[in-house]
C-alpha cells in the first residue's frame, strides 16, 4: 500500500519526489533523493534529523534559494496551492517569496542589513508585498514588533540588528516574515544558537503566532524536544530521504524506523532512569556522492538482512496517518 | 593562470640574465668611433652615447633590477616576519614595535634611500638594505595581523595546553598560517623595490654608474632620446616587463591561496 | 593524598573592554566573579550555565590560558598561578584541555599521528617507531582505526575528529580534564558515542572531568556534581541527583524547565523566565538574577547573596530561598 494522498483544500504544500543535487568537481552529492511529503493548512509540521540529512536542503529548494552555482534542483515538484513552484518563473517566485512564503534561520545577524534599522527592513518588506506607503509601512513595523512581545517598540524600531540581543534579533525576524501574513513559514533550527530560556519564549512565540494567524509552520531541527514541543506531524529525514513520517504523538509513542528508534534513544533522557552508557547508533552517516544501493541505514542497523542491502524501501502507510521506509518495520515496533 | 603567466615570464628573465656571459657581449666595452649607432647586425640594439652595446647593457641590468628586487623582497619578508611575530605574539612589544614601523613608514622611501647611500657611497648592498628597509612595516603589518587571529585558535590553544614551548607554538602552529599573505606581500614588495632602485639608479645614488642598470642607462642616454630613442627605451621596456611579470605573480599567488578571489 | 585533586578558590576574571596603560576607571567584563569549587579525583563536575555566564573563562582559567584577576587555582595543594613558565609547563600534564569544535582545534597540516603525540614529544625525545606505537595505542583507546594516524583532520569526520581531541589530552596522562562545551557540536548519535567513550575512560582511568556545558540532558547523564552559573557566579552547586531532583535556586529551576522535553504528550512549552542576560559589563545590583526573578524581595536588589551550605550539603546563592543567618557560609 502506498502513501494515502490527501487532497483537495487541506493541502496547502505538496512536495512530490524533490530531488536536488550538489555539483562539484567531477563529482554529485544527493543531498536530496526522492522526497515527497505534505504541509497542511494551519499546521506545524516538524522536520528533524542530524546535520547532512537534507532537511534544510529541502527547504531552500522549496523557496528556489540555493547557490545556484552549485545545486539545482533535479527533479520533482514542489506543488503550492496547485502550482508547481518549480515552473514559475524568477519574478513569479519573488512575490511567492515573503508574501505567500517567509523563511527564518538559524542566525538572524546573517540574515538582517547591518546597515539598516530594523523598522526600516521589516518596513520595506511591506511595502514591496502589500504596496503601503512609507509612513503605513513603519506602522506596521511598530505593530508587528509589538505582536512579537518585543519590550518599547516605538524605540526599537530605529535600532540596528547589532544593538540588539540574539533572541530580540530572532524575534524581529520572525517580525519581518509574519509582516506579509504569509500562509507558510519555514523555520530553519530557528532556536538553535539562543540559549535554553531564550528558545523557549522563541518557542512559545512561534506556536502562539501560529494559531493566532492560522499560518502553517514547517519546523526544521536537530532537536527531537523541540519538535515534540511543538509540532503536530513530524517527518524523520536520514542521508537525503524521509525514513518515517507520523503525528508528533504516534511518532513518539510508537517510533517504527531503526533509525528514529536509535535517534530518540541516543538523547540522554532521566525518565529512561540513569543508564551507564547511552544507546549509539555505531557507525556514520553515508557519503551521498555514491549512489545509495538499498536501505541507506542498514550499515549501521542492527536489524538490517539481505533485502536491506539490496532494494531500497519505499515510504509505506503503516497505520492511521503512519509512514515508515523500512523492510522490518512491523519487527522494529514489536521489539 | 596568472601564477603561470608572471612565474614562466619572470624566470625567462631570470634565465636570460643568468646565462648572459654566454651570449650577450661585454656590456662595458667602450669604443668611441660607434657612438649612439641604430640598431645592426653587430649591435642589435645599437649602441649608447659611450658606443657600448644596448642590448648587453639591457641584459646585464636585468641581473641588478632582478637582484636588488629578489633580495630585498628576501630581505623585508624575513624582517617583516620576525617582527611581526614576535608583535603579535608576544603582546609586550607590540606597542613599541609597531609605532617604530609607524614612524618608518612615514619617511619617504626615496628620501631614507638616499641618505642613506650618501652616509656610505653608492654599492649594491646598501642600496638593497635601503630598499628593504621601508618595506618592512607593510611586511610586519600583515604578519602581526594574521598572527593575531592564528593565535587564538583552538588548535594554537591546545598546542599551549599539550606543553608546547613558545618557540614551537610559533614555528609549528603559527608560521605556516602566515606564509600565504606573506608570499603575495612579498611580490608586491619585489615589485615596487625594482621600481625604486631603477628610480635611485636614475638619480645617481643607485648602483654605481659603471655597473649597467636599468635606472643608470635611462639617466646616462636621456639626453639623446631624440636621436637614439632604443638607449632609452629598450631598458624602459625591460622594466615594464619585469615588474608586470612580479604583479602577475603576485596576483595570481593570492588568487592560489584566497579561495574567495578565486571564486570570481 | 588528602584534600580534593582541584580546588577553586574566590576566582575572579575581568576583562577590560579597551586596552590601555594609563586610564584606571575602564569599563571591565565581569565574566567570572568569586567563584570557588573543588573536584575530587575520578568525579565529574558539571558547570551549566546560558552564553555569558563565565563558564568557558572559568576552563580558560583552569588551564591558565589566561591569568586570574584575583583568586587561586590549587592543583594537588600547589597554587598553579604561583608557578614559572616552565614549572607551569609541568603541571600542564597533569590538567588537559578537550575543546567544543572538532575542525578548529586540530590543526589542519598535521596529521592525526603528529596531532596526538605533539604533547609527549614536548616533554620527551621518540623515535619513529616508538611516536607510531603510541599513536597506535592512544588511537586504539578512543576506539580509533591505527591506520588514520596519517590521515589530515579535514578527511575525518566531526565524531572521529573529537575522538583525536580526546586522544590528545589522553596523551599526557593527566589526572584531570576539562572540556569545554565537547560534545554541543555534534549531532546527538555521534554525541552519545562521544559521551559513552568519556565515561568509559573515567572508569578505566581513573580520570577527574570538569565537564562545561549548556545542555541539562547531557549534565545530568554524565555528572556527578553539578555548578549552575548565571552572570559570572555560581548560584547553585549540588549533587547530580539533588539538582535535578529539586532545584532550590529560581534560576535553576528556570533552566531545568525550559529544556523542551521529547515527549509530546507532556509538551508544556513553558516559559519560565521572561527577558535576557543583562550585560556583564553593568551587571544589576544585588543578586544578578533579580530583575528576571518572581521572588525577588527588597533584598535581593541591594545584596549580593552569598552561596550558603544547606542541610542536605548543596550550595544556594539566593536570599529567599536560601537565607543565610540560618546556615554555614561556603
Amino acid at each position: 500500500m502506498q502513501v494515502q494522498e490527501i487532497t483537495g483544500d487541506d493541502v496547502l504544500l505538496d512536495v512530490r519526489n524533490l530531488e536536488t543535487h550538489f555539483f562539484s568537481e567531477g563529482s554529485v552529492t544527493r543531498a536530496v533523493g526522492g522526497v515527497s511529503f505534505q504541509v497542511r493548512k494551519g499546521e506545524t509540521l516538524g522536520v528533524v534529523g542530524e546535520s547532512g540529512c537534507g532537511k534544510s536542503v529541502t527547504s531552500l529548494s522549496i523557496l528556489r534559494l540555493l547557490p545556484k552555482l552549485t545545486a539545482r534542483t533535479v527533479g520533482g515538484e514542489v506543488r503550492f496551492r496547485g502550482r508547481d513552484l518549480l515552473k514559475l518563473s524568477e519574478g513569479e517566485m519573488r512575490k511567492i517569496r515573503g508574501d505567500k512564503i517567509a523563511m527564518i534561520f538559524q542566525d538572524p545577524m546573517t540574515s538582517l542589513n547591518p546597515v539598516y534599522t530594523v523598522g526600516r527592513q521589516i518596513a520595506e518588506a511591506v511595502e514591496i508585498h502589500t504596496g503601503a506607503s512609507r509612513t503605513e509601512a513603519l506602522a506596521k513595523a511598530e505593530e508587528m514588533l509589538r505582536l512579537v512581545r518585543i519590550a518599547d517598540p516605538e524605540r526599537r524600531v530605529k535600532n540596528y540588528p547589532h544593538e540588539m540581543s540574539g533572541g530580540m534579533r530572532q524575534r524581529a525576524m520572525i517580525a519581518m516574515a509574519l509582516a506579509c501574513s504569509p500562509e507558510l513559514l519555514i523555520a530553519d533550527e530557528p532556536t538553535t544558537a539562543l540559549d535554553v530560556t531564550i528558545q523557549a519564549q522563541i518557542l512559545r512565540l512561534i506556536v502562539d503566532l501560529k494559531e493566532r494567524t492560522g499560518t502553517a509552520v514547517m519546523f526544521i531541527t536537530h532537536d527531537l524536544g523541540v519538535v515534540a514541543e511543538t509540532c503536530q506531524r513530524v517527518i524523520v529525514m536520514y542521508a537525503g530521504r524521509i525514513v518515517e513520517q507520523a503525528s508528533a504523538v504516534d511518532l513518539f509513542a510508537r517510533p517504527m524506523h531503526p533509525y528514529t528508534k536509535a535517534l530518540m534513544r541516543s538523547v540522554p533522557d532521566r525518565r529512561r532512569g540513569k543508564e551507564r552508557r547511552l544507546p549509539e547508533i555505531p557507525g556514520i552517516v553515508p557519503s551521498l556522492r555514491e549512489a545509495v544501493i538499498g536501505c541507506s541505514f542498514a550499515p549501521r542497523c542492527p536489524r538490517a538482512t539481505k533485502v536491506c542491502r539490496e532494494k531500497t524501501p519505499v515510504l509505506e502507510e503503516q497505520g492511521q496517518d503512519h509512514a515508515v521506509a523500512c523492510w522490518h518495520a512491523h519487527e522494529v515496533v514489536s521489539a | 593562470m596568472l601564477v603561470l603567466a608572471g612565474g614562466g615570464l619572470l624566470m625567462l628573465l631570470v634565465v636570460l640574465a643568468v646565462a648572459a656571459p654566454l651570449y650577450a657581449g661585454d656590456p662595458e666595452a667602450l669604443d668611441p668611433f660607434i657612438r649612439l649607432q641604430p640598431p645592426s647586425g653587430e649591435h642589435w640594439l645599437g649602441t649608447d652615447n659611450l658606443g657600448r652595446d644596448v642590448l648587453a647593457r639591457t641584459i646585464y641590468g636585468a641581473r641588478i633590477s632582478l637582484i636588488v628586487g629578489l633580495m630585498s623582497a628576501f630581505l623585508a619578508a624575513i624582517a617583516g616576519l620576525t617582527i611581526g611575530i614576535i608583535a603579535g605574539y608576544l603582546r609586550s612589544f607590540d606597542n613599541l614595535i609597531m609605532r617604530v614601523m609607524d614612524a618608518l613608514m612615514s619617511i619617504p622611501t626615496f628620501l631614507l634611500a638616499i641618505a642613506l647611500i650618501s652616509l656610505t657611497g653608492p654599492g649594491i648592498g646598501i642600496l638593497i638594505f635601503a630598499v628593504a628597509l621601508p618595506e618592512t612595516p607593510s611586511v610586519s603589518r600583515l604578519v602581526r595581523s594574521v598572527v593575531l587571529s592564528v593565535r587564538e585558535r583552538p588548535y594554537v590553544q591546545a598546542a599551549i595546553c599539550g606543553g608546547a614551548r613558545l618557540p614551537k607554538v610559533m614555528l609549528r602552529h603559527i608560521l605556516p598560517s602566515t606564509f600565504a599573505a606573506l608570499m603575495v606581500q612579498s611580490a608586491t614588495v619585489c615589485a615596487s623595490a625594482i621600481m625604486t632602485e631603477a628610480g635611485l639608479s636614475f638619480l645617481g645614488v643607485g648602483v654605481p654608474p659603471e655597473i649597467p642598470s636599468w635606472g643608470n642607462m635611462i639617466a646616462s642616454s636621456r639626453l639623446y632620446l631624440a636621436t637614439a630613442p632604443l638607449t632609452v627605451l629598450a631598458p624602459g621596456v625591460f622594466l615594464a616587463i619585469t615588474v608586470l611579470a612580479v604583479n602577475l605573480l603576485g596576483d595570481g599567488l593570492r588568487d592560489l591561496f584566497d579561495p574567495r578571489s578565486r571564486s570570481r | 593524598m588528602s584534600g580534593p585533586l582541584l580546588k577553586v578558590k574566590n576566582l575572579v576574571k575581568h576583562y577590560p573592554l579597551r586596552s590601555g596603560i594609563m586610564k584606571k576607571d575602564l569599563p571591565v567584563v565581569r565574566a567570572v566573579e568569586n567563584v570557588s569549587f573543588s573536584v575530587e579525583a575520578g568525579e565529574t563536575l558539571c558547570i551549566v550555565g546560558e552564553s555569558g555566564c563565565g563558564k568557558s573563562t572559568i576552563a580558560r582559567l583552569l588551564m591558565r590560558l589566561v591569568d586570574p584577576t584575583e583568586g587561586r587555582v590549587l592543583l594537588d595543594g600547589t597554587d598553579i598561578g604561583s608557578l614559572r613558565k616552565d614549572e607551569l609547563r609541568a603541571w600542564r600534564r597533569r590538567m588537559q584541555m578537550v575543546f567544543q569544535d572538532p575542525y578548529s582545534s586540530l590543526n589542519p597540516r598535521l596529521t592525526a599521528g603528529q596531532i596526538i603525540t605533539e604533547p609527549v614529544e614536548n616533554f620527551e625525545r621518540l623515535s619513529r617507531k616508538q611516536r607510531e606505537a603510541l599513536a597506535a595505542e592512544l588511537l586504539q583507546q578512543v576506539g580509533l582505526a591505527p591506520e588514520i594516524m596519517h590521515r589530515l583532520p579535514s578527511e575525518l569526520s566531526g565524531g572521529q575528529r573529537q575522538r583525536l581531541g580526546i586522544a590528545r589530552a589522553l596523551s599526557l596522562k593527566p589526572s584531570i580534564i576539562i572540556a569545554d562545551e565537547a560534545v554541543s557540536a555534534l549531532d546527538v548519535s555521534v554525541q552519545a558515542q562521544i559521551l559513552n567513550l568519556l565515561m568509559d575512560l573515567q572508569e578505566e582511568l581513573g580520570i577527574a572531568f570538569v565537564f562545561i556545558s549548556h545542555d541539562l540532558g547531557v549534565v545530568e547523564h554524565i555528572g556527578d556534581r553539578v555548578a549552575v552559573m548565571y552572570l559570572g557566579r555560581i548560584v547553585e552547586l549540588a549533587t547530580c541527583e539533588s539538582l535535578f531532583a529539586k532545584p532550590v535556586h529560581p534560576y535553576t529551576e528556570a533552566l531545568i524547565a525550559a529544556a523542551p522535553i521529547p515527549d509530546p504528550t507532556r509538551a508544556r512549552l513553558e516559559v519560565p523566565i521572561d527577558g535576557e542576560v543583562p550585560s556583564p559589563v553593568r551587571p544589576p545590583q544585588g543578586c544578578a538574577f533579580h530583575p528576571r526573578c518572581s521572588l525577588a524581595e527588597e533584598r535581593c536588589r541591594t545584596e549580593i547573596p552569598p552561596l550558603v551550605l544547606m542541610q542536605d550539603g548543596r550550595g544556594v546563592a539566593c536570599h529567599v530561598r536560601a537565607p543565610a543567618r540560618q546556615v554555614t557560609i561556603l
